[in-house]
């Protein structure tokens, strides 16, 4: 299984990079919405964790793009952000589609379980 | 958390995946069996196989109850991969909701009332359903469960729906309680609160929980 990490701190991408390659993930990281588009021409990885707030293209318009987009709108976006309320959180959901919502500071149990569970849900990966 | 929850009422239990709400409605489920109230689980993430297994790993052993007829299982799960549950109810399609009314209405009437339905989870119902759907059908389930079935609790992935979503499935129940990770000194922690239970008095302040050997399990 593969994960795109989106996210401009590098510190935020290790972190997440280390969870997610001891769950037994594939992790390839970008680090900024155009970034991730730009990659997505050539990978398709399983599932994208999106950060919110980054320069350029912010998360919610990367993820609307990702969603708007015929060969990449069926891969899961979760995004992942210090921005926790439900505002934000609706903002993910009606505007982004998105799949998920994260909050930082990242809790380990809590980023895996929202992936396997949104992989097993949508028949990626099996229960 | 011991709740003593009443006949005629419907609760909303919310909380990111894998935090513990499969192994609080499995320790429910056992206490109110043991009390002899019948009990009705729709299942729609995981199989009846699979929940039997891991209630008797945890020593909260459900077999017996489903021969007795006291338990019984409403499979949303296994139609997905065109499988269905032989001792209970499967449902053939989970894009269709009233299928689910309508075999809660059989299994009632096979059962008698009252009983305890566990809902666990509405959430993958969310990915075959609009939500105007899903919300007429959670509406017309609390009802019957209110005013016929005696008691209903679901459960609710935090996370993966719009919250607007979760605020309104609050506003058609009686009570919500949440769970939530948390981090203490870098240890990882899991909470429980009552949010409100209508008519019922209870203590809505945060407690920590483990999901151990046993379970679920409040910590002092």
């Amino acid at each position: 299984m593969k994960i795109m990490l989106v996210d401009d701190e590098p510190d935020i991408r290790l972190i997440e990079r280390i969870i997610l390659e001891k769950a037994g993930y594939e992790v390839i990281e970008t680090e900024s919405g155009e970034d991730c588009l730009e990659r997505l021409k050539t990978e398709k990885p399983d599932i994208i964790l999106l950060d919110v707030m980054m320069p350029g293209i912010n998360g919610w318009e990367t993820a609307k793009q990702i969603k708007g987009d015929e060969k990449t709108k069926e891969i899961p976006v979760i995004m992942v952000t210090v921005r926790g309320s439900e505002e934000d959180m609706e903002k993910s959901f009606q505007y982004g589609k998105s799949d998920g919502h994260v909050s930082k500071p990242i809790i380990k149990d809590k980023l895996i379980n929202t992936i396997e569970w949104i992989l097993k849900t949508k028949g990626i990966k099996g229960g | 958390m011991a709740v003593d929850f009443p006949q005629n009422y419907s609760v909303l239990l919310s909380g990111p995946p894998g935090v513990g709400k499969f192994e609080y409605c499995l320790s429910l489920v056992k206490s109110w069996l043991d009390a002899g109230e019948r009990v009705v689980y729709i299942t729609s993430e995981r199989s009846p196989v699979e929940i039997k297994s891991f209630a008797s790993r945890l020593g909260l052993s459900l077999e017996g109850h489903e021969d007795g007829g006291s338990l019984v299982f409403v499979d949303c799960y296994s139609w997905n991969m065109g499988k269905s549950y032989e001792k209970g109810f499967t449902i053939k399609n989970a894009a269709n909701v009233n299928e689910i009314n309508i075999t809660l209405e059989k299994v009632m009437e096979k059962i008698g009332n009252p009983a305890r339905i566990v809902f666990d989870s509405l959430s993958p119902l969310f990915l075959y359903n609009d939500v105007q759907t899903m919300t007429k059908f959670f509406h017309f389930l609390t009802s019957n469960a209110k005013t016929k079935y005696g008691f209903i609790i679901y459960t609710l992935q935090e996370g993966v729906h719009d919250p607007k979503i979760r605020n309104t499935l609050i506003y058609l129940v009686d009570g919500y309680m949440e769970m939530q990770f948390g981090e203490d000194s870098d240890v990882l922690t899991r909470k429980l609160r009552v949010h409100h239970l209508k008519g019922v008095s209870a203590d809505t302040s945060w407690k920590n929980f483990m999901v151990g050997e046993k379970g679920f399990e409040m910590r002092s």
